[in-house]
């Protein structure tokens, strides 16, 4: 019982301490976690970036850091907005992304009680959603990534996904899932020794996560072409994937800690038409390895 | 820089229906540490230094209720000439949120932030907690527990003042609306039906999974607050005297006080005036939690069903009068969610382990 800020009684202790008693409610809370809002999540790396300049190899350190103004993995899609990416490598690498809206995976809702489609999001926080769909929505929204090679705007990134599982809006998605989304975006480059202009690009996402909750992995392939771009039509081409392998665990009542490992590698038909964070200036093909800590905070109540 | 602009906007859309989802989300559990919540309006709170006492926690929200009626008064001084659709616009602006009125009621947000109200927080969900998940909740399994506060000698959730408040408003736009040459009787009817539509399709099932009679307890009361504003009022079995009255030279006039003394029944109290849940599965993992032990995983603290047991009667509390008119259709409503949450029935239709399953 509280008046304000002061504590007037309280019944029994703090009770996050599921772990040790009980797994079954382990999971459900780790879940639950791993699955709500927040704010002002996000992940540190460390480790070695490999590129390959011409045709001599350079090994670099490499440190990054990612973070969510706002987040939410939720059962009816993952959203951040407000995120911010940094990489910083011993050479090769200085690079800021900003993101103002991601959203991956947004279904479509079936309405249970009327049978009816719902749009995605709006159907999630109004409607009793059938716990089995597949059809969903990639939208990102203005993307600005600055780095030595120059500026690069991404306006919008919007295409179908579907969750071959079949289980959008259901705990089950957040537990495994196989999404595979077809985005097309435009790009302006609007600076930097490379070609500049805008382009429109097609591209592919897989993205598979296997939780158990307490470990997870992630593998997420991104491909891009661009269509129409300043150097030619489907002449620039990028491939970029990605496996986290991550343990998740109480640090705290309110915080979940995931550490693991991380495995990159990335391809580019031109040294500057690399989509991933880690592509290197100078490179076309590109490897990174290291350790990755991420931190995800307890809902905050509403 | 246009462009941008559009880009804030749209996020911003997002962020209010998020918002609005999350709003009228929300659930309550009156179950759990139900003893310690009335041990403490029963005196306990003489015991801690500064704890505010019953008769306290009426005063204080009559009086927050009382300076809004004046600032209406105030509102309708200056606009001596305004008919019934020019008033509801006062009131509207006095009580309603200005973008999202019917789920964010400004005077629950103050009752719940700003005054200084002893507010019982359960903890872990409580019977919502444990084994139920997103998949028997949906969106609401995100969303804290409405908080627990003692109104006029009745426990009920917080979210009740803003169901009287919102819901109310929206029954008693709903109640205009309808033709006047309906008897009181017709559109009393025909507001029930809406409430029902409302639970189902929108508050209690469509987001939770809980259709909640207590939740249109407050909506009807609130409507016959709205009513009884400017008008003497008379809807079946209740009758409300008018708040405001015109003085000689047409300005109206605040003719008595407010008290939630005259509105909350013991109808609001989701233990006395049991929810139902839709699914089975829900249900089923809501008894299990009936028989759980309290407190943290491991203790052996008596469970709600012990706790019950043990004592029926302190445990549902002090008698209150039930609502005298008929605000809900509860055979509808048993049809769509037959599982009532009903401590009586679960608490001596069970015993520990039988799950549900002698449920009938």
């Amino acid at each position: 019982m509280v008046v304000g800020k002061r504590e007037l009684f309280r019944v029994g202790p703090e009770t996050r301490q599921y772990c040790a008693v009980d797994s079954e409610e382990c999971d459900s809370v780790m879940a639950k976690y791993l699955s709500s809002y927040g704010f002002l999540r996000g992940a540190l790396r460390g480790g070695m970036v490999l590129s390959s300049p011409d045709s001599s190899p350079e090994l670099a350190g490499f440190g990054a850091l990612h973070l969510d103004g706002a987040s939410a993995p939720m059962p009816g899609g993952d959203m951040a907005a407000g995120s911010v990416d940094v990489v910083v490598a011993r050479r090769e690498i200085l690079r800021l992304r900003v993101t103002l809206l991601d959203l991956e995976s947004l279904f479509a809702c079936t309405d249970a009680q009327s049978g009816k489609l719902t749009l995605p999001f709006i159907g999630m926080v109004s409607k009793k959603c059938r716990g089995d769909a597949v059809l969903g929505v990639d939208i990102r929204l203005l993307r600005l990534q600055w780095d030595v090679t120059g500026n690069v705007s991404e306006w919008l990134s919007a295409g179908p996904s579907v969750e071959l599982l079949g289980n959008g809006l259901s705990t089950a998605h957040v537990l495994r899932s196989l999404v595979v989304a077809l985005p097309i975006d435009v790009q302006s480059r609007l600076s930097g020794s490379a070609p500049q202009g805008t382009s429109l690009g097609a591209g592919l996402r897989v993205s598979a996560l296997y939780r158990t909750p307490q470990w997870e992995s992630r593998l997420r392939v991104r491909h891009r072409t661009a269509l129409a771009a300043p150097v030619g039509f489907a002449r620039e081409h990028s491939i970029d994937a990605e496996l986290r392998v991550l343990h998740n665990w109480f640090a705290h009542d309110s915080v979940v800690l995931q550490t693991g490992l991380s495995f990159g590698v990335d391809w580019a038909s031109y040294p500057w038409a690399g989509q991933s964070l880690f592509s290197a200036r100078d490179a076309r093909v590109g490897f990174q390895a290291g350790l990755y800590v991420g931190w995800v905070n307890e809902a905050p109540a509403i | 820089m246009k462009r941008l602009r559009s880009s804030v906007a749209l996020v911003s859309a997002c962020l209010l229906l998020w918002a609005a989802g999350v709003a009228h989300a929300k659930e309550l559990d009156q179950f759990s540490d139900r003893q310690r919540v009335l041990e403490y309006y029963a005196g306990g709170y003489t015991k801690i230094s500064g704890a505010p006492s019953p008769a306290r926690v009426d005063e204080i929200l009559d009086d927050r209720m009382n300076a809004l009626l004046d600032e209406l008064a105030a509102r309708l001084a200056q606009d001596v000439s305004a008919d019934e659709a020019g008033r509801n616009k006062h009131v509207r602006a006095v009580f309603q949120h200005p973008i999202l009125p019917e789920l964010i009621t400004p005077y629950e947000e103050w009752a719940k932030h700003e005054a200084p109200l002893p507010l019982y927080r359960v903890r872990d969900k409580g019977i919502y907690g444990h084994a139920v998940g997103y998949d028997d909740m949906r969106i609401t399994w995100y969303i804290e527990l409405s908080p627990i506060v003692q109104v006029s000698g009745v426990l009920l959730g917080l979210d009740k003042l803003g169901h009287f408040l919102a819901q109310g408003f929206d029954y008693y736009l709903y109640f205009q609306s309808l033709d006047s040459k309906l008897l009181t009787p017709e559109r009393a009817a025909r507001v029930r039906e809406y409430g029902h539509d409302g639970e189902v399709n929108q508050l209690g099932l469509a987001t939770g999974g809980v259709y909640s009679m207590a939740d249109l307890a407050s909506n009807w009361a609130g409507m016959l607050f709205f009513l009884s504003l400017f008008d003497d009022v008379r809807v079946e079995a209740e009758q409300h005297a008018r708040y405001f009255a015109r003085d000689s030279a047409g300005v109206f006039r605040r003719t008595r006080d407010f008290r939630w003394a005259e509105w909350v029944t013991a109808d609001w109290d989701e233990v006395v005036n049991p929810a139902f849940a839709e699914q089975r599965t829900l249900f089923d993992k809501v008894v299990q939690n009936f028989w759980r032990p309290a407190g943290a995983p491991g203790s052996k603290s008596p469970s709600i069903c012990e706790q019950y047991r043990r004592d029926p009667v302190a445990f549902m509390g002090p008698e209150r009068a039930r609502t005298r008119s008929r605000y809900a259709l509860p055979e509808r409503a048993q049809q769509i969610a037959p599982y009532p949450i009903d401590i009586k029935r679960i608490c001596h239709a069970f015993s520990p382990g039988d799950a549900s399953s002698q449920y009938r």
